[in-house]
């Protein structure tokens, strides 16, 4: 098997390792769907302003991996076969649709996904086989 | 593949070694433009932490 390169974060792991993913800024990729979550749940106008500022700069060091139409088209024919499959549940499912679209640039640009949410993306995996995650304790603490 | 005190990176029902953090740490010496990345990183960490802390751990499930 080919060692999956590049570490990409889920939103989820940010506030705890802040220190750790810091060091690792220059070799890692950043899925836009993190910023849209970070973005759309941000309240103060500060907060949104500085997510703006790192994002220019991610998307100026052509780190900002952006989902293309194929993306979306795989996506959603990934997130189908987990509904047909029907072995989780319709509303796991549908918290599940945009780390399904990390998981797809991931594997596209030869990442491995790096998060706290490691059940939801094993989940992604059955339909993405192609995908590796790893768990940000095991990642960042051992 | 699987050798106990290894660590490991699931993959289709296989395994290899589990990627660690350092492994993938960058240089100490940045140039400019690292830096300001690393400094508008920062800038919008904090900015996390404090609405984390002003109104709770933020949820990005429903989204």
């Amino acid at each position: 098997m080919v060692r999956k390169t590049t570490p990409i974060f889920d939103t989820s792991v940010f506030p705890d390792y802040v220190l750790e993913i810091e060091e690792l800024l220059e070799s890692s990729l950043f899925a836009s769907v993190v910023f849209f979550e970070l973005v759309a749940t941000s309240i103060d106008n500060a907060a949104m302003q500085k997510y703006e500022r790192w994002r220019a700069l991610v998307t100026a060091n052509k780190q900002l991996l952006n989902p293309t139409a194929i993306d979306w088209w795989e996506t959603s024919k990934a997130v189908r076969r987990l509904y047909l499959m029907k072995n989780a549940q319709p509303s796991k499912l549908r918290t599940i649709r945009n780390d399904a679209l990390i998981a797809r640039l991931a594997v596209i640009h030869n990442g491995f996904v790096v998060t706290h949410d490691v059940d939801d993306f094993r989940l992604v995996q059955r339909v993405m086989p192609e995908l590796q995650v790893v768990s940000a304790i095991d990642f960042f603490e051992t | 593949m699987s050798t106990s005190g290894n660590k490991k990176i699931e993959k289709n029902g296989k395994s290899d070694d589990l990627p660690r953090w350092t492994d993938f740490k960058n240089p100490k010496r940045l140039n400019k433009a690292q830096k300001e990345l690393r400094e508008a990183f920062r800038e919008a960490m904090a900015a996390l932490k404090k609405e984390e802390a002003k109104y709770g751990k933020k949820d990005y499930s429903n989204l």
